[in-house]
């Protein structure tokens, strides 16, 4: 239980498609069970005396560096193959992915060969033993939220010791065992250290130096591995499980279009922004509304941000804000509040748990918490004209479907959708782009109603029984 | 071959299908309860962790169960808890107070594989062949549940149970699978 808590993250990390990731992990978690069911009889305790702290070893380099095993491997793989050979695309996730299933594998087959072994070479009572394993896994998941909460350091010591436990009564010889007991005091320790060092060769080597210069904060949290990175010119950008949230140099037209620019059509309202990343969308428009309630599912996310980016967020200096930690479907659900402007900003709907906060279902509901002249802002970061993908097309077709008028300002690579309820009155086009105070807006591209219903038209309507055609886009 | 041995082949080879099945069984009503829960309630970890935990109070329940006639009963029950949680979100969707009715129904949902490990252990000549048919069924099912969720969405959550729980109970009619109890 805890190892499959720990060992997420970097598998998150190492296949960058967290909906993907996630998979591959359960079954790579269950084939290693099975693997350890099959094997459990062909353990002689001399194997055993070999296997057990190499799979020791190898779980310890998941942890910390599944990621980083990954990059080594394709650059061994680089060497191997010629001078000047360039790894491709495809190789580098097949390896990927090959370092993900082997090793998971690795790290949870070992648990599976003590159940069935135990009670059948010692003609144990089934039900009592199994009984005890079940007691271990709630005990296990007790402690998640437990020690969790506190530090992963913790958690991890906790694992560990555990772990030596299950050698120590498997008969592992003592002088191994101290020898894995110093290994892991040492990873525990350093670990904080090992991690940072470690995740910077790992950005360093995905992406290039100059960007990925120092990792200066990471926490875990059962959402996310957030982690805070500076470049050369010690400007931070925001990272949630490998995917970058945030940068100083590329959040100003985006945070201007989602939050700055629709608040301006309004006097002073009362805002909810769903989802909070780095907040520098509460600072743009801080000083332009009434009242901002924020609504995150991870409460590290925001106390990270209004540690880190409080330059742009601003919430220290700010006083018209409050926050809270709950998923964005079930507070707009029960909220009895109503608000002038709405702000989704959530992640792009990659996996499961995002995505149904791009449904019909949920469009419907922020509506409903929409006052009779307000506006809900959204973007897409992908062309609305591309052939290669049709996810900014459904996703506009959804939201169509809920809101009665709409405009959106077109860039090159993105758009920003902007629903109004029916007491908006919505300006003509021409107003619209003077409207725009941000120094850039020389190739927006307004679209009214009409033009985006001919362009969305026929597309399909993402609800929940659809998500494929979000997440797979 | 001898008729002893072809018997023997039958009884292991049924057993074996109904363990295969309730795995995937198992994994499909696991996980069509998170889903139900990402769906209609929340996403927040801790409605997950209370999800696993009381499936496993009801797992540890069910392994200490005793008695021949029980199957007969939890084994419907484990889907009639579903059923029940389900329709319980859907009348008050992303209602807290469901939590609650989350936990009474996964603990009866949870009763059934607990009894089924320890009444069908004995049908295998060595507990790891048991533990290790079982626990393929429950990847497969993870596969049918995963793209069951993202590719169907409410059909997975309205139906799949259901489907599963039909071929875990074909499988179970099976005249070698009764558990040794109920042979008594």
């Amino acid at each position: 239980m805890l190892f499959n808590f720990i060992a997420i993250h970097p598998a998150t990390i190492l296949v960058r498609e967290e909906e993907q990731a996630v998979l591959m992990f359960t079954l790579a978690y269950f084939l290693g069970i099975s693997l350890g069911y099959k094997t459990s009889d062909k353990f002689s305790p001399a194997l055993q005396q070999i296997l057990l702290p190499i799979l020791f070893i190898i779980q310890i380099c998941m942890i910390i560096g599944l990621p980083d095993i990954a990059i080594i491997l394709q650059k061994f793989w680089t060497f191997w193959m010629a001078d000047g050979y360039e790894i491709s695309n495809s190789t580098m996730i097949v390896t990927e992915i090959v370092t993900l299933i082997l090793l998971v594998i690795c790290g949870t087959s070992v648990y599976a060969v003590f159940l069935p072994r135990i009670i059948q070479s010692q003609k144990l009572s089934f039900k009592k033993f199994y009984s005890i394993e079940i007691s271990g896994s709630l005990t296990g998941l007790l402690l998640i939220p437990i020690i969790g909460t506190f530090s992963h350091s913790l958690l991890l010591t906790a694992y560990f010791i555990i772990m030596l436990i299950l050698y120590f009564s498997a008969g592992i010889n003592r002088t191994v065992l101290v020898m894995l007991t110093v290994i892991a005091s040492f990873f525990i320790f350093q670990f904080d250290y090992l991690d940072k060092k470690l995740s910077t060769y790992y950005y360093q080597n995905k992406h290039n130096p100059y960007s990925y210069y120092k990792v200066e904060y990471i926490e875990y949290t059962p959402y996310h591995k957030i982690e805070v990175l500076l470049n050369k010119d010690l400007k931070r950008k925001l990272f949630l499980n490998g995917r970058i949230q945030f940068g100083e140099n590329s959040h100003q037209s985006y945070s201007y279009y989602l939050s700055e620019y629709p608040a301006s059509l309004l006097t002073f309202p009362n805002v909810c922004v769903l989802g909070c990343g780095s907040m520098s969308s509460v600072g743009r428009i801080g000083d332009l509304s009434e009242k901002i309630q924020i609504v995150d599912i991870d409460e590290s996310v925001f106390n990270t941000s209004k540690k880190y980016f409080g330059k742009f967020n601003r919430l220290d200096e700010l006083n018209n804000w409050q926050f809270q930690a709950d998923d964005a479907k079930h507070y707009m659900a029960n909220t009895t509040d109503r608000y002038d402007l709405i702000l989704h900003d959530i992640p792009p709907a990659n996996t499961r748990q995002t995505a149904l906060t791009y449904t019909r279902e949920f469009f419907s509901t922020v509506e409903q918490n929409l006052t009779e002249d307000g506006i809900f802002s959204i973007s897409s970061l992908r062309s609305l004209r591309t052939e290669k993908t049709a996810y900014t097309k459904r996703l506009v077709a959804t939201l169509t479907s809920i809101f009665d008028n709409y405009f959106i300002l077109e860039m090159r690579n993105k758009i920003f959708f902007y629903g109004v309820t029916k007491d908006f009155s919505l300006p003509d086009k021409e107003s619209l782009i003077q409207a725009i105070s941000f120094k850039k807006r020389k190739n927006i591209n307004v679209l009214m109603k009409d033009e985006i219903d001919a362009l969305v038209q026929g597309e399909e309507v993402i609800t929940i029984n659809n998500l494929r055609r979000l997440i797979y886009e | 071959m001898n008729r002893h041995l072809v018997a023997q082949k039958s009884n292991t080879f049924s057993v074996s299908v109904f363990a295969f099945s309730a795995g995937v069984y198992f994994a499909v009503l696991q996980f069509a309860y998170f889903f139900l829960l990402e769906a209609y309630l929340t996403s927040r970890s801790i409605s997950f962790f209370i999800a696993l935990f009381f499936w496993l109070i009801g797992f540890l329940i069910g392994l200490n169960l005793q008695g021949h006639q029980i199957q007969r009963w939890i084994f419907p029950l484990s889907i009639l808890g579903y059923y029940v949680f389900y329709f319980v979100n859907v009348m008050f969707p992303f209602k807290t107070f469901t939590l609650a009715f989350l936990a009474i129904c996964i603990v009866i949902s949870g009763l059934y594989p607990g009894y089924f490990f320890v009444m069908y252990n004995s049908k295998f000549d060595k507990i790891k062949n048991f533990f290790y048919i079982e626990n393929n069924g429950f990847i497969i099912g993870i596969i049918f549940s995963y793209f069951g969720s993202i590719f169907a969405g409410n059909l997975f959550i309205k139906f799949f149970p259901f489907v599963a729980f039909g071929f875990a109970f074909l499988a179970q009619l099976a005249p070698n699978t009764k558990s040794v109890d109920e042979r008594l």
